[in-house]
């Protein structure tokens, strides 16, 4: 009888480390200078808004900052989906009131991304909206984040909240220049596939209706919307299937003229690999974008 | 059905209080049952083949029991042999043989058009044929007392905490557990939901974390500096290790809870001082059924067998067919000379000799054990080479540390170090895909290109990576120290405390995708 209680003794202690563990990590996501705990926990307030997965980066905010004297503040993270970024642009919105501008690269409607999603648990408690994104696209991580508050912070984006504990994130980008090896790749690696016919439960449509919801809202509150196709590293891209179709469909979905920059940068120097730009490529296509009258 | 699903959580949660609330033959047939549906979740197709070679290895044990006509004994045993690597050729090796045998005739100018099947591979075939084997072989060899109780025998063969990717345990520790009804005792189950516990932790939290680094590696190394190209591989080196001996460890611990105790399986060994020691610490329960079953009848280190010479001439003469590398013959025919040269020589080097090549046909067919594909074999070829390596540069490399007063520690480490990095060489040939992808990880990493942090792309799986590595050394070195198993028993107040911290580090660090284990494909 008596070894039995060790079990209730375990329970116990797991759920209370487990609480005393959940508070002091979220005490240190809280004091981060990285853009989410900035944005939900502490002043993120800026002028131009800029949103993307990883190609949004590409809009590098110390060049806009540079050109425009304006602040700037960037959603953008790795693999972000639309239904991510909606809504941390309304959630921000809500919050702050000066924005004048927002830049969407719009290829962040190219797939889903529930795991990514459930990677914002860390952030779900500051925001009803991304706490019910979780649940609608991840029940079961959800529901562990609510067994177990640890579980909350385990993700590649807490890491990097950790990550900017001192420190600024805003001029993070990849300084080194594509290799001889990926550029003769890119004419053989599998190409783009905007038909996304290989992937499941995949519907561009859905995905624009979700970034429209958020570009409609912000407009709503006076915000000018921009809509991009940011540069791709051209030997790759020109060989990608349904470019031009895919465009169509979110011209027409998101109601706006859709400014493409994807052929707009040629020299390899500018890239870092075939999506990406790097931070030289990045200030030069920052300042295509002032040329044409973008980021006024 | 795997083992960090949802789905085994709820048919064990279902299971254990069934299990404790029967006895006797009722409690084997649940295991049987339980066993079965474990199986049959994944595909209940293929328990026929786990049943026919039930049934054929529990005949061919009365039989054997039976008679003492050695012919008629010996035939029984070509039965078992044949039905259980038969089953094994068929369905692992079948398109192997096939793709390799049209690339010879490729290579001599001829275009075969032959097909291969479509052939699935049944899970955990190669683990319940061996054991099965083991059974019969035994049996024949007067070594264990035959199972006479057919429900017995086919819970042996099918039991499912380790029916899909081992340990392989051997009748003679197994079958005699079922003599006595297994009581509830809590000291059992505790100790054993420790060892489930940190099998889960090096499953979930250690090799499933460090998986998307090694993938995206292995994918297209020629996109990675040097640096990166290294941290994969040790990565790698630490994900089969933590998906294998977590599965092991989840294993002996389910087992262990249920009233049963299997042999260890793994026991840290990437700190081994030698090849050697490597195998008797790495895949334990294969490496002790090579010795046993291959090994030691082909002459061990003492003599030599028509086997391991028509072996090795057999993987010389298809090396070469099928690579199409011509260079290699002046090689081989110098090796051969060689050999031949030492066989002349006194009984010591012949016996020597012999057991380079035994060492080499046991790691060649170790090697095609894990899968059926050239690299695999590769990489059993230079395990064999490191082992027939260590027997010819062993002696002398100590005797030279010594002569220059080599501190022992410093030896050792030294030691650990050197079998870690050549481990880790054919590491990389068992993880590419093929030969040409092994090349290019090499070469990259000894390009010594890009060899700095900066050029690391995601440099935070890397840090969790790291984190989760030092983590998991820190409790095996402890462990070596102290067994944690007989401290939890004795320390109940240090029970409740690793389990908490165990589960800690589980939803802290856990991946929990449902990845499938590394060894189920084998």
């Amino acid at each position: 009888m008596k070894k039995i209680l060790w079990i209730p003794a375990l329970i116990v202690l797991f759920f209370i480390g487990d609480r005393v563990g959940g508070m002091l990590l979220k005490k240190l996501t809280q004091q981060s200078n990285f853009r989410y705990s900035r944005m939900y926990y502490q002043n993120a307030e800026a002028d131009i808004l800029l949103l993307g997965n990883s190609r949004g980066l590409m809009f590098y905010q110390p060049a806009i900052e540079k050109i425009t004297g304006k602040k700037t503040f960037n959603f953008s993270y790795n693999g972000m989906p639309a239904q991510m970024g909606a809504a941390l642009v309304k959630d921000y919105v809500e919050k702050y009131k000066k924005p004048k501008l927002l830049l969407i690269d719009i290829t962040l409607a190219d797939r889903n991304n529930a795991a990514l999603i459930a990677g914002m648990s860390a952030y779900a408690e500051a925001s009803p909206r991304l706490d019910s994104l979780i649940k609608a696209v991840n029940p079961k991580a959800a529901g562990a984040a609510k067994v177990t508050q640890l579980f909350r912070y385990n993700s590649e984006i807490w890491q990097r909240a950790m990550r900017y504990l001192k420190g600024s994130d805003e001029d993070w980008l990849n300084d080194r220049e594509i290799n001889q090896f990926m550029m003769d790749q890119a004419l053989i690696d599998n190409p783009l596939d905007f038909t996304f016919a290989n992937e499941e439960n995949m519907v561009p449509a859905d995905l624009f209706i979700e970034l429209k919801k958020a570009i409609d809202f912000a407009k709503s509150k006076g915000i000018k919307v921009e809509l991009l196709i940011n540069p791709y590293y051209p030997p790759f891209f020109n060989r990608s299937n349904g470019f031009e179709q895919w465009k169509e469909l979110a011209e027409k979905t998101l109601g706006q003229r859709i400014n493409d920059y994807s052929n707009a940068l040629t020299d390899p120097k500018f890239f870092t690999d075939y999506q990406h730009c790097n931070k030289t490529g990045s200030t030069a296509y920052m300042k295509l974008l002032k040329r044409d009258g973008i980021l006024n | 059905m795997i083992f960090n699903s949802l789905h085994f959580l709820i048919f064990i949660a279902a299971f254990l209080p069934i299990y404790f609330g029967l006895k006797g033959r009722w409690r084997l047939w649940l295991c049987l049952i339980g066993s079965y549906y474990f199986y049959g979740v994944w595909d209940w197709r293929f328990l026929s083949l786990i049943m026919i070679s039930t049934l054929i290895d529990y005949f061919v044990g009365l039989q054997l029991d039976q008679t003492n006509d050695e012919v008629k004994r010996k035939r029984m045993l070509i039965i078992s042999m044949v039905v259980n690597l038969g089953f094994l050729a068929f369905f692992k090796y079948f398109n192997f043989f096939i793709g390799s045998f049209q690339e010879i005739l490729l290579g001599m100018g001829l275009s075969p058009s032959i097909h291969t099947l479509k052939i699935i591979l049944p899970v955990g075939i190669s683990f319940y044929t061996f054991q099965s084997m083991s059974y019969t072989i035994d049996v024949y060899k007067r070594k264990i007392a035959v199972e006479k109780d057919f429900i017995r025998f086919a819970t042996f063969i099918s039991f499912f905490p380790q029916l899909v990717a081992g340990p392989i345990v051997r009748a003679s520790d197994f079958l005699p557990q079922f003599q006595t009804d297994k009581k509830f005792e809590w000291d059992r189950i505790l100790a054993g939901t420790g060892q489930i516990l940190f099998g889960f932790f090096k499953k979930v939290a250690v090799a499933d974390s460090l998986a998307p680094f090694v993938d995206q590696c292995f994918a297209a190394p020629g996109s990675f500096g040097s640096l990166h190209l290294l941290i994969g591989v040790i990565f790698w080196s630490f994900q089969i290790y933590c998906d294998f001996s977590g599965y092991s460890d989840i294993a002996i611990g389910l087992a262990r809870v249920l009233g049963f105790d299997f042999p260890d399986n793994f026991r840290t060994p990437y700190f081994s001082k030698n090849f050697s020691e490597f195998w008797q610490r790495w895949h334990i329960s294969l490496s002790s059924w090579l010795k046993d079953y291959l090994y030691i009848p082909l002459g061990g280190n003492r003599s030599g067998s028509f086997g391991s010479i028509f072996f090795i001439a057999l993987a010389m003469i298809l090396s070469v067919a099928v690579t199409q590398w011509l260079w290699l013959i002046p090689i081989y025919v110098i090796g051969t000379v060689w050999i031949y040269l030492r066989m002349k020589k006194d009984e010591k080097t012949r016996a020597k000799t012999y057991t380079y090549m035994n060492n080499m046909v046991t790691m060649l067919l170790g090697g095609l054990w894990h899968g059926a594909g050239w690299a695999y074999a590769f990489w059993g070829f230079l395990h064999g080479m490191y082992l027939i390596g260590q027997r010819v540069l062993g002696p002398p490399w100590t005797r030279m540390l010594n002569a220059i007063r080599t501190p022992q520690f410093i030896q050792n480490a030294l030691a650990i170090l050197i079998v870690y990095f050549l481990t880790c060489v054919a590491w990389i040939f068992f993880r590419a895909p093929t030969f040409d992808i092994a090349g290019q990880v090499i070469k990259g990493i000894v390009s010594f290109d890009a060899f700095n942090f900066g050029s690391v792309v995601n440099k935070f799986w890397v840090a969790k990576g790291f984190i989760l590595i030092l983590i998991l050394l820190l409790i095996e070195v402890a462990n070596l120290r102290f067994t944690f198993y007989k401290v939890i028993q004795k320390n109940p107040l240090f029970r409740v405390a690793s389990f908490a911290v165990l589960l800690w580090l589980i939803s802290f660090f856990g991946s929990f995708g449902s990845n499938s284990f590394i060894y189920f494909q084998f």
